[in-house]
């Protein structure tokens, strides 16, 4: 075994991101497929954070694109989830399989 | 003999209006074909045949004037020529539309123009009661200007147009009464008879041209050969000129052809003397091929068996076509060509001996035969004999004058006959004559003056010509056959008495004895144009009867131009006025005998005359004779079989006519299913393929249209799928792209 | 053999007293020679395994007479039954004392030098962020799938400590998890019907699919993270970093900074329009 250093993180990175594109694709719930574009957002910062520490910890620059992934995905979710709760409306349900107006 | 005329190249001078001459009749023709039946329902008859005879008038009128402008001038320059228009030029082959008066062509002129008017005239009387009036003197017109045509033309071309157009209106006027099925089977008998002699024609004119031109020799092809001697390189249409000046080679042109044969020194006819083709001499084919052609239009052995047929025909055209003009025209033939058989013997013993066997053999059919024009008709052909033996022997010129002497008489024993049939009302059979001397004395004793020319007694000149024809042939040197001569002067003699013999039995059956026809129809009164009643015969109009003077008349003093040098001491006139015009007349060589034994052969001529009249008048006159009787039932087979006609026509229409038929069924088999199935098979094939193409464009073309549009659905269809409004395979796809983009250029890199 | 004891409550209150007895009893005897052993240090006597057979038994008849009534135990079977918990008990402590623990006592010396407590700690968050993930993506319930975010942000957390991020490990915590997961379930609360069976919320759509999907993902990114060459700083430092980003987003980033908080209002502006306007029109539509 290793002494952790970089690849642990971004393998657990990857995880991450993998199980979050699993949710956003297989998910039926609206809040659901968010709770994956959440995951994938988490990944990436963990990304960045841990290159930012292993490569260049005198600067803080993937510290501070973390701070801004929070920031946009909080934005992102409260637009969302305002999107969905106008779903809700229209539909009375958010399962997206429901949602198809759009289908050909 | 006397001193050839000097045979270097004749030069011809150009007279511009000879045209006219044709030109009338041919004006005359056009104005009656396309107004005629107009203007005769407007002005009446009189109109159409003014037009008509004036037109010939004219044209007479202008052929006097040739004549004499000729006999003013010396005899070199008694050749006139007038080129109207060059119909056509190819290489070497030149074809005008000119006209070319000697000598020979100025004689066959002065009687076609002369002989046509007063025939004419005769027509106005005799078809005064015909319909179809206009339509009938059409036709006379138009056979005039092609008969003009013919002896007026300057090469072969025109003389054929013409050739063929005298062909076309004897088939017009035979069958002028063609609602008569009868007669209009004869019209197309003449007709068709005439074409396979036109074959024979074409073919000699061709093997002419060919040889004047070097390419064969003896079967083989061989390059020209200079004058100098040498051989050139290869053949060329380039015109040689021989050091007279006259051209050589392949020419059409009567005058052309004439200088260069007809002058030794060219050298032209030593090369056609020695020119073979597969085996034979080609001057001899072309004699041949071209007696073929005569034989057809001047209706000798073996193509004669129109000329009886063609009497369904009016009389006046009888008169006309097949007794002084266009029966006439393949004498003349030989006569323009007398160059080239005299270098022929051969052709030269066929032309004399056929002559010579046709004069014997239709003399004989005439015999028995009871219509009068029938009897006419194989006198015609008989007489025909006669002038090719002329021809034939060498005798241009005297072939020529008993063309001329046989146009008057016989012209005026066929209006005679004419006048007959119209005084007995249409009735042609001569047991049904008879006494007919009181009743048409003008027409009797034309008759009489015309047999006796034809017999050959030397108060008429068909003594002069006939005799000088036979005389000829028994002094004939030049022929194949030595001693032939002699035999066809026998021949020849023998078919003299038979020609007095029919002659005056048609006079004694038709005019002595009592009148034996249809005297008065007691309540059968209708009164036609001839205002006659009663059965009984009268004579003609005036019209009609004048014609029978004149003809008559010149019968008796055309003797005068051709008064035999016995007699006189100098050569004919008629002789030396052709002259010109006949070059070999003075190298056929002919045996010099004494005036004595003349003298015995012209004896001899009017003691076979004075026998035929003595037998015919012992059996016929008066009809009271029983002979004729009892010899017929005696001869009963014989007479059968000489009455009818040897059964010729019989024979002809089971082999060649029935031949030809048959050949045109096979083709027409041929053509229908062969060459129309091959036809109809393409077009089977272009009607296949044209289905291919169809079931091409709607399955493969429009299968594959359709299937475009189907694979466009179903690509559609499915693609449409994608369209699922499922946020879910949106963002699937989305990520899965991205994923994907990365994974390749990972992999790439 | 006999039939089932009576629930006469006289009878079974002595029924019971007698079976804690029995059970007692074997538990003090089965202590007193455990504590024999120890004391002593001595090999146990014949007498101490027979001693331990009798505890066992006791106890079992105890155990067995309060708690398996059904099992009728005889003066035959119970000696029986008593020698076959006790023949279990006793290969089960050999396989623990004469196996197993020689084995660990030999991985411990191997292994435990390099094992360091923070790489354990490292994994325990590890195995919860990702475990946390795991059960977002897999859970049929979407409550469940909203606590199981909550693991996975917190063990996010967890792993910027790690990783000397402090400032962003707070961050995440607050933001996240008290902001946006609070919101999500808000989200599902509200978009809830009523009467509507949780379990069937939160289906899943096409999951093999997706499942290729995510390992095609995570198959090319693990194997990037593990074969690339990184050029890593040996020993990272660990300073505090609020102060430093304070001043960065200040000086360098100021722009985006400025930027973000427009995003914010923009967001905070436009979810309440979208949210608010559909109500309006429903209550609108409302009879």
């Amino acid at each position: 075994m290793l002494s952790i250093g970089l690849p642990h993180f971004l393998v657990v990175g990857a995880a991450l991101f993998a199980l979050g594109i699993v949710t956003v694709v297989t998910r039926r719930n609206a809040v659901g497929i968010l709770m994956g574009v959440e995951l994938i957002l988490n990944a990436a910062n963990v990304n960045f954070v841990a290159f930012n520490h292993y490569v260049d910890p005198a600067r803080l620059t993937g510290q501070v694109f973390s701070i801004f992934v929070i920031v946009l995905a909080a934005a992102e979710a409260a637009v969302g989830l305002a999107i969905v709760l106008a779903i809700y409306q229209t539909f009375r349900t958010i399962d997206v399989a429901e949602t198809d107006l759009l289908r050909e | 003999m006397h001193a050839p005329i000097a045979s270097g190249p004749v030069h011809a001078a150009t007279v511009s209006w000879l045209f006219l001459i044709p030109l009338f009749p041919l004006l005359g023709a056009a104005i009656n074909a396309l107004a005629g039946a107009a203007i005769q329902k407007r002005w009446g008859k009189r109109a159409n045949h003014a037009i008509a005879i004036g037109a010939m008038v004219l044209s007479c009128v202008v052929a006097e004037i040739a004549f004499w402008t000729m006999m003013s001038r010396p005899a070199e320059g008694r050749f006139f020529e007038n080129t109207v228009w060059t119909m056509w030029q190819s290489g070497g082959l030149i074809v005008n539309l000119g006209f070319f008066l000697d000598p020979l062509s100025m004689t066959m002129t002065m009687i076609v123009t002369h002989v046509s008017m007063v025939i004419h005239v005769y027509s106005v009387g005799y078809m005064a009661e015909e319909p179809a009036y206009w339509r009938f003197f059409f036709w006379l017109n138009l056979f005039v200007f092609s008969m003009l045509l013919l002896v007026m033309g300057s090469n072969f071309a025109a003389m054929f147009f013409g050739w063929e157009g005298v062909g076309l209106c004897s088939w017009g006027l035979i069958g002028h009464w063609y609602q008569d099925l009868e007669k209009a089977k004869a019209a197309m008998k003449a007709f068709v008879v005439n074409r396979i002699g036109d074959f024979g024609f074409i073919v000699g004119l061709f093997i002419l041209f060919w040889s004047l031109s070097g390419v064969w020799a003896n079967d083989r092809y061989v390059p020209e050969r200079g004058l100098s001697g040498h051989v050139k390189g290869t053949v060329s249409d380039a015109p040689r000129v021989a050091p007279g000046g006259v051209k050589l080679g392949p020419t059409l042109d009567f005058r052309e052809l004439r200088n260069q044969v007809a002058d030794e020194s060219t050298g032209m006819a030593e090369r056609l003397r020695g020119m073979s083709l597969w085996g034979i001499p080609v001057l001899a084919l072309i004699g041949i091929f071209m007696f073929i052609g005569a034989t057809g239009k001047s209706a000798q052995i073996p193509l004669y068996v129109w000329l009886p047929d063609a009497m369904a025909g009016p009389t006046p055209v009888s008169a006309l076509i097949h007794a002084a003009t266009m029966v006439t025209a393949g004498v003349y033939l030989v006569a323009r060509l007398n160059f080239i058989y005299a270098l022929s013997p051969h052709a030269m013993t066929v032309v004399a001996v056929t002559g010579a066997v046709t004069a014997l053999f239709s003399a004989t059919i005439g015999f028995f035969q009871y219509d009068i024009k029938k009897v006419l008709a194989y006198s015609t052909v008989s007489q025909l004999g006669f002038m090719f033996i002329g021809v034939g022997v060498g005798a241009y010129w005297a072939g020529i004058y008993h063309l001329m002497t046989h146009a008057f008489f016989k012209a005026c024993l066929f209006l005679g006959s004419g006048s007959v049939i119209m005084a007995c009302h249409h009735e042609q059979d001569m047991r049904k004559m008879g006494g007919l001397a009181k009743y048409t004395p003008i027409t009797r004793w034309t008759y009489l003056v015309a047999c006796i020319t034809i017999a050959g007694f030397p108060i008429a000149s068909g003594f002069y010509s006939k005799d000088e024809i036979l005389w000829k042939a028994w002094t004939a040197q030049g022929l194949a056959v030595p001693g032939i001569g002699q035999v066809i002067y026998v021949i020849g003699a023998i078919a003299a008495l038979g020609t007095s013999f029919y002659m005056f039995r048609s006079y004694y059956m038709t005019f002595s004895g009592e009148y034996r026809g249809n005297q008065g129809h007691g309540g059968d009164h209708h009164d036609d144009a001839h205002g006659h009643h009663g059965g009984e015969p009268h004579e003609s109009p005036r019209t009609m009867t004048w014609v029978l003077i004149a003809l008559a008349a010149a019968s008796v003093l055309a003797s005068f131009v051709g008064l035999p040098m016995a007699w006189t001491g100098k050569a004919p006139l008629f002789e030396h006025w052709l002259e010109p015009a006949l070059p070999a007349q003075a190298r056929v060589p002919f045996a010099h005998a004494s005036h004595a034994t003349e003298y015995l052969f012209q004896g001899i001529g009017v003691g076979v005359a004075l026998l035929g009249w003595l037998v015919a008048r012992l059996l016929y006159k008066d009809g009271k004779s029983a002979i004729p009787a009892r010899l017929k039932a005696f001869f009963a087979v014989e007479w059968a079989i000489v009455y009818n006609k040897y059964y010729i026509d019989e024979i002809y229409d089971a082999t060649v006519v029935r031949g030809s038929v048959a050949l045109g069924r096979i083709a027409y088999w041929i053509d229908q299913n062969i060459i129309d199935g091959l036809v109809n098979f393409f077009g089977w094939l272009g009607r296949s393929v044209g289905y291919i193409d169809a079931a091409i464009d709607k399955y493969v073309v429009d299968g594959a249209v359709n299937a475009v549009a189907d694979a466009t659905i179903g690509g559609g269809r499915v693609l449409r799928r994608v369209q699922s409004g499922q946020i879910n395979t949106y963002l699937f796809g989305a990520l899965g792209g991205a994923i994907v983009f990365v994974i390749v250029q990972y992999v790439i890199r | 053999m006999a039939a089932v004891p009576p629930r006469d409550p006289r009878q079974s209150l002595l029924y019971v007293l007698w079976r804690l007895a029995a059970m007692g009893t074997g538990f003090l005897v089965a202590g007193g020679v455990a504590l024999y052993r120890i004391r002593s240090g001595h090999e146990l006597p014949g007498a101490g395994w027979f001693a331990l057979w009798f505890a066992t038994t006791a106890f079992f008849w105890g155990f067995a007479g309060l708690f398996l009534r059904r099992l009728a135990l005889g003066p035959v079977s119970t000696p029986l039954f008593g020698a076959a918990v006790f023949g279990v008990l006793a290969f089960l402590g050999y396989l623990a004392g004469q196996v197993a623990a020689p084995f660990f006592a030999m991985i411990g010396t191997r292994v435990l030098p390099f094992v360091k407590p923070s790489d354990l700690v490292f994994y325990a968050f590890a195995g919860m962020t990702i475990a946390g993930a795991a059960g977002t993506a897999f859970s049929r319930n979407i409550i469940y799938s909203a606590w199981s975010l909550l693991f996975a942000f917190m063990g996010v957390a967890g792993l910027y400590i790690f990783l000397g991020a402090d400032f962003p490990a707070v961050a995440q915590v607050l933001i996240y998890v008290g902001g946006i997961l609070v919101l999500i379930l808000f989200a599902i609360m509200l978009t809830k019907q009523i009467g509507e069976d949780p379990k069937l919320t939160n289906v899943h759509l096409a999951l093999p699919v997706g499942a290729a999907l995510g390992a095609a993902a995570v198959a090319m990114l693990v194997y990037m993270a593990v074969m690339a060459p990184w050029k890593t700083v040996d020993n990272p430092r660990f300073d505090p970093t609020s102060g430093p980003l304070g001043v960065a987003f200040l000086t360098e980033y100021l722009l985006p900074f400025e930027i973000a908080s427009v995003v914010l209002l923009a967001a905070l502006v436009g979810s309440v329009i979208i949210a608010r306007k559909e109500i309006k029109e429903t209550t609108d539509s409302a009879p």
